[in-house]
């Protein structure tokens, strides 16, 4: 599962046609003949975007639930961390780095993360905020790094900007398995990218079968054409912007005026 | 309604983001000050990352501050020659503190002298105006605006000579109608500079005391002074975090702009209705809350301990 999560990850993908039509991403029997259908599979960033609706569904072989975990290619994220300057005042004082950890994760299942898996399988699969955090490095300017308290934070602040969360019981399932079903409403603080899907079969404590896809973010139209602008023509953006906003300005007191005048 | 910003990578709501232009945009227009010190934490409040909202932030003072400075410029309210003379202190003070905080932030010292200096210039700023106006309030029937300046310039006829007035290049400001040395406003607009690059503002709230108190200038010139040395100020930012950075937000800067430009239209009106000293309690109050705050966020335990780079 793993070395499929790479490359999916580390792959390329072929040009976009449509973005938010209702179409099949990916069907793979699992080992149990797990099946994941995401719709859409693909979401334009435009103007107007405010976050979307998706819905992964599928089918299972007979299970006790079903886990849905999104994430994206483990990486790095670099925070400032916050301390005590002379004793009393809180700011920040330094970096800290954290290394193999993916900047966005959601989890979805159809009942409590241990009801269904013990800590043990937990961290075996990797899936959920304790074998998130065990897998986590930290570099940091500070002399001494408290894993427990600076991962548990890190997870905080993520859960914060909206792009971490574990969500039990959204999953819908049919009893002893069968057809499943989550709606979930996508964050728009999400960057663009391409996120990993993974869904997991569980019984008797186990994961008994699993099938994956993935979610691609990505701007378009204006958007996408403001950002190219920002970052590769980025003399010829700023002299735009401040010649907009000069033009405005001026033209907002011409009218001011005309409207004065009569 | 929402609207996606393709360099902040957020979505916002429309109103409320043209609602914060048109409220600072409004102090713009009424007290001659950017609005950096209020709007840059405002945006990161609604989820902007700290160095987009300061550079952004930057970008739509350029249209709050041309809006302003021409309203003012019909009024007569423009002193072109002091607001030159400032505005090349006021360069060379930002590009000596940029240099500063470069050398603070390898030393690691920076955040701290940052967090502190704008505390400190924004308490004393604050207060001091706070009590002045006060005290004037208090003295006596409060005189309009343009009769105020009127008796400043009497007032300042009669004062006696400072050490000021022995330095060389003596030069009188018909519009402000003060004479100084041109020593004087350049030396000021370096002071400023240097504190505006460290606390990352266009340095209004600090410039606007300064002409009021060191320079003398008559309450109404002030205003229009002031804006006119902010623009330049902001147009340079904007080029710059624009060009090195990528964190000016051009759709989010349109809709502070629409705002801002309007409010800082509705605000010179108003401004002319109101006192001088009415004018500057208001901002003291404005200053002194900003100041509160912060002061709360340094002592009181933050709910997360970890928090974005940049910004302040």
């Amino acid at each position: 599962m793993r070395h499929l999560l790479k490359g999916l990850a580390g792959g390329t993908l072929a040009p976009i046609a449509a973005t938010t039509t209702f179409l099949l991403l990916f069907y793979a029997p699992g080992a149990f003949g797990v099946t994941c259908k995401i719709a859409p599979d693909r979401v334009a960033i435009t103007l107007g975007y405010h976050g979307a609706k998706l819905s992964i569904s599928g089918q299972s072989g007979p299970a006790d639930g079903i886990l849905i975990q999104i994430q994206s290619p483990p990486g790095q994220t670099h925070l400032k961390y916050k301390g005590k300057a002379a004793g009393f005042l809180w700011m920040k004082m330094g970096t800290m780095r954290f290394d193999n950890i993916p900047s966005l994760y959601m989890l979805y299942t159809t009942a409590p993360l241990d009801d269904l898996l013990k800590p043990e399988a937990q961290k075996k699969e990797g899936i959920g905020y304790a074998a998130l955090k065990e897998r986590m490095i930290i570099h940091s300017t500070r002399k001494f790094i408290d894993k427990a308290l600076w991962t548990g934070e890190f997870i905080k602040f993520k859960e914060q900007e909206n792009i971490y969360r574990i969500r039990p019981q959204a999953v819908h399932m049919a009893a002893g398995g069968g057809e499943f079903r989550l709606e979930l409403d996508w964050p728009f603080e999400a960057p663009p990218g391409k996120y990993a899907v993974q869904v997991l079969a569980v019984q008797d404590g186990r994961v008994n079968g699993s099938a994956s896809g993935s979610i691609r973010i990505e701007k378009t139209g204006v958007v996408e054409q403001l950002t190219q602008l920002a970052t590769r023509r980025a003399a010829v953006y700023g002299l735009l912007a401040i010649l907009v906003a000069i033009v405005a300005g001026i033209g907002v007191g011409l009218i001011f005026k005309n409207i004065g005048s009569h | 309604m929402h609207i996606f910003l393709p360099i902040a990578l957020t979505s916002v709501n429309l109103w409320l983001v043209v609602g914060l232009g048109l409220l600072v945009g409004l102090l713009s227009g009424l007290f001659g000050v950017g609005g950096g010190f209020l709007m840059t934490p405002l945006l990161m409040m609604i989820g902007i990352p700290p160095t987009v909202a300061a550079a952004t932030d930057a970008n739509q003072i350029v249209a709050a501050s041309a809006s302003g400075t021409l309203a003012h410029w019909r009024l007569g309210n423009v002193d072109f020659k002091m607001g030159l003379m400032l505005l090349i202190g006021g360069f060379t003070g930002g590009a000596i503190g940029v240099h500063v905080i470069k050398i603070l932030r390898a030393t690691g010292g920076a955040d701290f002298l940052i967090k502190m200096t704008y505390v400190v210039m924004l308490g004393l700023v604050g207060a001091f105006m706070f009590f002045e106006s006060l005290h004037a309030l208090r003295k006596g029937p409060v005189t309009p605006v343009s009769k105020r300046s009127a008796e400043s310039h009497a007032k300042l006829k009669g004062t006696k000579k400072s050490l000021w007035k022995s330095l060389p290049l003596q030069i009188y400001f018909d519009k402000s109608g003060v004479t100084h040395s041109a020593l004087v406003p350049i030396g000021l607009g370096v002071f400023v500079g240097i504190l505006a690059a460290i606390m990352g503002v266009g340095g209004g709230f600090l410039m606007v005391p300064v002409m009021i108190y060191m320079l003398r200038m008559p309450m109404h010139v002030v205003v229009g002074t002031s804006l006119f040395q902010i623009m330049f100020t902001c147009v340079e930012v904007t080029f710059l975090q624009a060009y090195s950075n990528h964190t000016v937000d051009f759709v989010l800067a349109i809709l502070l702009l629409i705002g801002s430009t309007l409010g800082a239209q509705i605000g010179t009106v108003l401004g002319r209705k109101l006192k001088g000293d009415q004018l500057k309690i208001l901002l003291a109050v404005i200053v002194l809350a900003v100041t509160v705050k912060m002061i709360l966020g340094l002592v009181m335990a933050p709910s997360l301990l970890l928090a974005p780079g940049g910004g302040h």
